[in-house]
């Protein structure tokens, strides 16, 4: 189980190459995950194979899929009866049994997915599952190809247009013949979907069913701008965000406090901490992304923002760089989603519930002295549902992770 | 003097919803049909009237017999293939008063070169940069640095169709390389079948937008111009897949669609009407018939796509069911040249969906698509208010077997999309296969789709408009770095 990112694609005419489409789908996937996949169906079977730079896609085909995942698990090549199925999907652990289930039988699972296939007999299929916590969208450029995939900002790198997002509970199945949406549930369930995907896993380019990430950020800032109104606000120099989603936080953040915005913590190179499990490589990660321009930090309050805190390794990493490297006088901390306290049991890769942060220190005066921060504030679940009903968002959300 | 034996030329879908519209003539016309195959649909219709079948080639020779059989006092031509191949000449040359065009005319949709070089020699408005090729290396050499580029057969051929490419990503330019040349390939290879036109390909610039279809009556003098029409030309739900003859169409409520304003519509009408007297002027001869204009709202504003010298199909049946009028008094009245005299009015308050049921293989298989049995419940359908056209399909024995295209098209009425399209998914249930797949669009005319539509009309309408504020409506500037710019003229 785990986070992915996935794209794919079908031509209806000839001439296509998909893996030079594919190949730049995959860079508005990497912020899934590091492990990029891609399986091309050709006149003589798929061929498939793990990437080592998001770059180098050289198999080509008439169809194709792509995928950025944080785990080896999420992707492979299943043969289902007479049928090779290549596969990648986010969520809950499947079997390759279940697999072939949903994309041989139409039959759906027990599980909260997405799930993405590509079938030696030229198919191109997707589903999503009942409960609707992740969004599936399908796309088209010209007459010519049809796209499907987790993230629309990937349908629209590769000049595609985002046609309509898939029911839960339903299956998308496309082949040169025939365009097909296939409910495969009986029972209706109150779709409820993840926050975190608008918090930090989709790009703020992407729509989630529809709705801008975007503009649910803006909304979420401004109650996280609330919370901080009062005390913690009036002893801050400047904001800063943490690279990359911190960004839009901290910017609307600043907007609302009437507080200047500072660039001051530059990228080395872009990759996703918050997914990458190993301690260390996550240390390393952390570093790539935080040097700090130290002329505008030295002597400031701070206020630093970031979209999440799970383990509270990178914010402790910045704030230590912040205060060690930059020597900024005080840093507080807003938080644009609430306390995590729960791995998420639905597959959205974090760190088990015993390694969360909040699961540890229970309140907050016991937590800063952990990060070695002057102050956290947090956005509630309230702020959460609020900032989703302003962006129009009709869904429940799934509240789990911030369940105790 | 009353004219009450018609000869409608045709056997799809379109002449069967014309074949009713006519029946339901307060004069009760006798219709007889030229068919290639009995449509199943048509062959009421004549029975009904106590006309004749006959069942010919729908060129100048089966016109030429029916003629001799029926001794018509009106001849209809539904289909542009019949008009490229003579019928109306040859109906007018035996002095039957004919309606639709003869070849000379019939070029504006059978010569696309010509329509675009009409357009551009009589600075009719809606019209694009374009290019015809009779060589296509030479085009796919043209195309390696055209941009954004829509490649279409230079004739109209069958299904082939046009493919659009767009460059705005330049990354993607390498992808496409391929796609692009074996379209080129494709569409010349689908026209050098044909002896009657010189060119194979032309090349256009590429737009994007809302489309709609405006189809108009003339007699040559006047016009009336009928609703418009939206087609939907992907053949997949969601506007996905390949282009095909148009799985269903919409109108409404009334004689208008909610994506387009009027002023859009009538800036359409009035480029059709400009088109009709450029092309009479042209070529000589008095248009009678049917000119459809296929538009798109485009950043330049209404753009025309394709002419038709004849109905749409499917867009003749929203257009049929809105028009309250005689049909047969009117097409009378237009081979007579006193159209202007004609009263009609369209329907208020009703919107009209049709939709097409074809079989799977449809567009680009049609070995697959083929003589498929197909069960329709025809007393359901007329029960639940539906009208049926009956399209690619024949009967055999008591069973209808599918001919390759859209087999049947269903339509129904309702005071909002939400009725008309409860309505028409409910009839089209009652058509299925039981040796085969049948499919159709399950998105058109849904409240969902509508509002797509107004959102996508309403971006492109801010640009146009934008445009057109700032003297750019009728001009193009292309600037290169390093080169002099190019300056577009669309005025």
């Amino acid at each position: 189980m785990g986070t992915a990112g996935f794209l794919g694609v079908l031509s209806f005419h000839d001439g296509w190459d998909v893996g030079k489409v594919l190949k730049y789908g995959l860079l508005a996937l990497r912020h899934r995950g590091e492990t990029h996949w891609v399986s091309v169906l050709t006149n003589s079977g798929l061929a498939a194979k793990k990437l080592d730079e998001v770059g180098d896609i050289d198999v080509n085909g008439w169809a194709g899929i792509a995928c950025s995942t944080t785990d080896d698990s999420l992707f492979g090549v299943v043969k289902c009866g007479d049928v090779d199925v290549a596969y990648c999907y986010e969520g809950q652990g499947i079997s390759e049994g279940e697999v072939c289930d949903i994309v041989l039988n139409g039959r759906a699972i027990e599980k909260s997915l997405t799930l993405l296939a590509l079938t030696s007999n030229g198919r191109l299929v997707g589903y999503r599952s009942v409960d609707g916590r992740r969004t599936l969208a399908l796309g088209a450029y010209g007459f010519d190809l049809a796209y499907i995939s987790n993230e629309t900002a990937a349908i629209n790198a590769v000049g595609g247009a985002v046609r309509t997002f898939i029911r839960p509970g339903s299956v998308i199945d496309i082949s040169r013949y025939v365009v097909r949406e296939t409910r495969v549930v009986n029972h209706v369930e109150n779709p409820r979907l993840c926050p975190l995907e608008l918090i930090y896993l989709s790009r703020a380019d992407s729509e989630v069913n529809g709705y801008s990430v975007y503009a649910f950020r803006k909304a979420l800032a401004r109650r996280l701008a609330t919370r901080l109104r009062g005390k913690t606000a009036r002893d801050v120099d400047i904001v800063i965000g943490v690279p990359d989603t911190g960004i839009i936080y901290a910017l609307k953040v600043g907007e609302a406090l009437g507080k200047p915005v500072e660039l001051a913590l530059m990228n080395i190179e872009r990759r996703r901490s918050a997914l990458i499990d190993e301690a260390t490589m996550r240390q390393a990660t952390v570093h790539l992304k935080i040097t700090p321009v130290v002329k505008e930090l030295r002597g400031k309050r701070v206020l630093l923002i970031d979209d999440s805190l799970l383990s509270g390794l990178t914010i402790k990493e910045v704030s230590q760089v912040l205060r060690h490297r930059a020597g900024v006088k005080e840093v507080h901390v807003g938080i644009a989603s609430p306390r995590i306290t729960k791995s998420c049991p639905y597959g959205v890769t974090m760190p088990p519930t015993e390694m969360l942060l909040t699961r540890v220190f229970h309140i907050d005066e016991e937590l800063i002295k952990v990060l070695e921060v002057d102050s956290i504030t947090w956005v509630s679940i309230d702020d959460l549902v609020n900032a989703a009903r302003e962006t129009g968002i009709m869904e429940e959300l799934c509240l789990e992770c911030f369940l105790r | 003097m009353l004219k009450d034996e018609v000869l409608i030329v045709g056997d799809g879908a379109r002449e069967h919803a014309i074949a009713v519209k006519l029946a339901d003539s307060v004069h009760e016309p006798r219709i007889h049909a030229l068919m290639t195959h009995r449509n199943p649909g048509i062959e009421s219709i004549v029975r009904q009237t106590g006309g004749r079948v006959i069942i010919s080639s729908l060129d100048a020779k089966g016109v030429a017999k029916a003629i001799n059989e029926v001794n018509p006092d009106i001849v209809v031509i539904g289909p542009e293939e019949s008009q490229f191949a003579g019928a109306a000449d040859k109906a007018i040359e035996m002095g039957v008063p004919t309606f639709g065009v003869p070849r000379r005319l019939a070029v504006i949709e059978q010569n696309k070169a010509f329509a675009r070089e009409l357009m551009w020699k009589h600075k009719i408005p809606g019209r694009l940069a374009f290019r015809a090729f009779k060589d296509a290396g030479d085009a796919v050499e043209y195309i390696k640095n055209a941009g954004s580029v829509a490649i279409k057969p230079a004739r109209q051929a069958g299904g082939k169709g046009v493919r659009v490419f767009w460059e705005n990503l330049a990354y993607l330019r390498d992808a496409m390389g391929m796609a692009k040349a074996s379209q080129v390939i494709d569409a010349a290879r689908s026209v050098s079948k044909y002896s009657d036109i010189e060119d194979l390909i032309i090349i256009e610039e590429a737009v994007t937008g809302v489309e709609y279809t405006v189809q108009v009556i003339t007699d040559g003098y006047s016009i009336i111009a009928l609703p418009p029409i939206q087609d939907h030309p992907h053949a997949f739900d969601y506007d996905v897949g390949p282009e095909c003859g148009g799985m269903g169409s919409i109108v409404g409520p009334g004689p208008r669609l909610p994506f387009l304003l009027d002023d859009e519509y009538w800036e359409s009408v009035d480029i059709v009407k400009r088109t009709i007297e450029a092309l009479q002027r042209e070529v000589g001869g008095r248009y009678v018939g049917v000119l459809s204009g296929q538009f798109m709202l485009t950043t330049y504003g209404p753009t025309l796509i394709e002419y038709y010298s004849r109905f749409g199909d499917p867009e003749v049946t929203n257009a049929l069911a809105l028009l309250e009028a005689d049909l047969l008094e009117l097409i009378e009245a237009a081979v007579e040249g006193r159209l202007s005299s004609v009263k009609y009015s369209f329907r208020d308050n009703t919107v009209a969906i049709t939709k097409a049921v074809a079989p799977v293989g449809y567009p680009h298989n049609r070995d697959m698509a083929i003589n498929r049995t197909i069960t329709i419940n025809e007393s359901a359908i007329a029960k639940l208010g539906c009208s049926l056209f009956y399209g690619s399909i024949e009967r055999i024995n008591g069973a209808y077997r599918t001919l390759g295209s859209r087999a049947v098209e269903v339509m129904a009425l309702g005071n909002t999309y939400q009725d008309a399209y409860s309505t028409v998914e409910r009839c089209v249930s009652q058509v299925s296969s039981p040796d085969w797949q049948l499919f159709h669009r399950l998105d058109i005319g849904s409240p969902e789709l509508v509002s797509r539509r107004i959102a996508e009309a309403e971006t492109i309408r801010q640009v146009y408009t934008w445009r057109r504020l700032h003297g750019l409506g009728k001009v193009r500037v292309d600037w290169v770095p390093g080169r002099e710019p190019i300056v577009y003229d669309y005025s």
